[in-house]
């Protein structure tokens, strides 16, 4: 059996990841006290973003893992993004 | 008459326990695909009754058997099972379970516990589906697709409907994620992804969509749930909400489950052609791209269902280019079958005769689907019979017969014996016919103006009513003869012995039935899976 990379994870580095998705949680709501128009969605995704980001490289231990599986989470990322590009089509120009 | 094989294969040996234990405790990929597909022909049954039900009320005009209220339920039932307890596990949690580990050339799924654990899932979304009938103010009368605001205002049982589809889709799922790894990580030594066989490429391009189309759906069936329950507007103008948001919601999931239900389809008719054709497949590596790029396409054309529903015009001609690319890779695969079988060895067998039942409705069901995919014919044909024709055509013409063909070929391999061929032939023309002459004139009739989901209509419209009716019953002789045949030859047949067809992928190479841990050495491939010389 091939011997499988394990990597460690400090203390530290997870309470940093703690104390910023605790952060971006509370930007998440005080945004909502500003009106963006159009623009609120793309606010809020972007941040809801940014943590899942965090949360699948550090706590998910994907930013240490195989390129295969970085190519597939981006590729639903990817997704994500395309479906909302379509969706929005219609939004934005009804 | 040998019948060792029998006695020491997966049907007589599995777990510690006897009986029917034996059966719900195995963690066996192949009697929990056995379990599934017992469980899926049963509700194939009640679903066609009730279809049957509707077609009865639709031999005249006006109301005969049953009021429109009725009528509404069964149509609402009639979709639910077929489309969440039928036709969506189908191909994949039966012939995917069975035979995908053992043509990949492993002992079983990568979470073979977790497999067990989806068809519980399955099992407990499929009573709640049932109870949804009778519990409550009424069976749910929304049809299929829940489309609000009417789901979130009606009295009848939605919520229970609702909870069913979204318990099914976690059996989706994670079926699908066993699927991916299996494929991944379980591939005999020297498999590589290009000497894999199709009907897995299938599997796998549609285990991508089942992990990531279903939980959409999932979260927007329970945003119906907080609507009806705690007034929160997501769908409901009145609340500030968006109906047409729930169309794109429902149909971002649904629309790719139609490609859960055609694509393995799609492999299953990909494994038996070169095999009756005794001829290796023709574009191999273009079946497999086409595989992925009906998957990566066919999320991104939701909103051919939506072209009357008050969408963009922008959003309206974006869907529908990105529909017509979608039917490019699916005549891809229908001209690389037909080169198979130019200048091959065709053996005319039960198999092979329902996959040109197959080729030929697909064919007839993917043309009109471009007439639906056009956006100034499917304003004259929206929600009209032509939609309904369309859909059985690809559903169950396409899905339906590939799954019949499916079971006709692997039934010597999971049995260890053969039916009677000649009852198969008949029962194949049974179906064929009846199908044929029930949907048809659906197409016609459609583009003349019949509304569908209607349980009355106009007298010009009777002479279609009839024939459907007719052929309906056609239909149910075929499938009966073919139950009769199939289950009678399940325990009565000839002994099948490992190779009957002569095929080439790896299910071919060891006992029929297979043991339980398939193969008693792990093959190492060296060349590809259709090597007829």
């Amino acid at each position: 059996m091939e011997q499988e990379h394990q990597h460690i994870t400090s203390y530290r580095t997870y309470a940093t990841v703690l104390a910023v998705l605790l952060f971006l949680t509370a930007l998440t709501v005080y945004v909502t006290w500003f009106d963006f128009e159009a623009l609120t969605i793309v606010v809020a995704m972007s941040i809801a973003c940014v943590k899942v980001i965090i949360v699948i490289s550090y706590f998910m231990h994907v930013k240490h893992d195989k390129l295969v599986f970085k190519l597939m989470i981006g590729m639903v990322f990817l997704l994500i993004l395309v479906i909302f590009l379509i969706l929005f089509s219609d939004y934005l120009f009804r | 008459m040998d019948i060792s094989a029998i006695d020491n294969s997966f049907l007589k040996h599995g777990t510690k326990y006897k009986g029917i234990l034996g059966w719900l405790m195995s963690t066996d990929h192949k009697r929990i695909g056995l379990m599934y597909m017992y469980a899926i022909m049963i509700f194939f049954v009640v679903g066609g009754l009730l279809g049957g039900l509707m077609r009865l009320e639709l031999f005249r005009p006006g109301q005969d058997y049953i009021t429109a209220q009725t009528y509404n339920a069964v149509f609402t039932v009639h979709g639910v099972i077929m489309i969440f307890l039928v036709v969506i596990p189908g191909l994949a949690a039966v012939f995917g379970n069975i035979l995908m580990p053992i043509m990949i050339g492993a002992r079983d799924v990568a979470f073979p516990k977790l497999n067990l654990f989806s068809f519980y899932i399955y099992v407990l979304g499929a009573i709640l589906a049932i109870a949804s009938q009778f519990l409550g103010k009424g069976a749910p009368d929304t049809g299929w697709t829940f489309y609000a605001p009417y789901s979130t205002d009606t009295n009848t049982n939605v919520v229970a409907a609702v909870l069913a589809a979204f318990v099914l889709g976690f059996s989706s799922i994670l079926t699908g994620l066993n699927f991916i790894v299996t494929i991944h990580r379980m591939r005999a030594p020297g498999m590589t992804w290009f000497k894999m066989p199709l009907f897995p490429w299938s599997l796998y391009a549609t285990a991508w969509i089942q992990l990531l189309a279903t939980p959409i759906v999932g979260i927007t069936l329970l945003m119906i749930i907080a609507e009806r329950w705690f007034k929160i507007g997501f769908f409901d103008p009145n609340l500030g909400g968006d109906p047409i948001l729930f169309q794109h919601l429902f149909w971002i999931y649904s629309h790719p489950a139609v490609y859960v239900m055609i694509l393995p389809a799609m492999g299953v008719i990909t494994e038996i052609i070169p095999t009756f054709s005794q001829k290796r497949i023709f574009g191999y590596k273009a079946i497999v791209f086409s595989s992925v790029a009906i998957a990566a396409v066919g999320y991104l054309v939701w909103g051919h269902h939506m072209y009357t529903a008050g969408m963009s015009t922008t959003a309206r001609w974006f869907f529908s280019l990105l529909t017509f690319i979608v039917a490019v890779p699916s005549a891809i695969k229908v001209f690389n079958w037909i080169s198979t079988m130019y200048k091959g060895s065709i053996n005319l067998q039960p198999p092979f005769y329902f996959t040109m039942a197959f080729v030929f409705n697909f064919m007839i069901g993917g043309l009109t689907g471009l007439v639906l995919g056009s956006l100034a014919t499917d304003i004259h044909v929206h929600d009209t019979a032509f939609v309904v024709a369309h859909f059985h055509y690809i559903i169950f013409g396409g899905m339906g017969f590939a799954f019949l063909a499916a079971i006709h070929y692997w039934f010597p391999k999971i049995y260890g014996r053969m039916y009677n061929n000649k009852l198969a032939n008949i029962s194949c023309a049974f179906i064929f016919g009846g199908f044929t002459l029930l949907y048809f004139p659906q197409f016609i009739i459609g583009m003349q103006g019949m509304p569908r989901r209607y349980f009355d209509y106009l007298p010009q419209y009777e002479w279609a009513q009839v024939f459907s009716f007719f052929g309906a019953i056609v239909l149910a002789v075929g499938v009966i003869i073919m139950l009769f045949n199939l289950i009678k030859s399940a325990r009565k047949g000839a002994i099948a012995g490992p190779n009957p067809w002569n095929g080439k992928t790896l299910e071919w190479t060891i006992a029929s039935p297979p043991t339980v841990e398939n193969f008693e050495e792990i093959p190492v491939i060296t060349e590809g899976p259709y090597e007829y010389k």
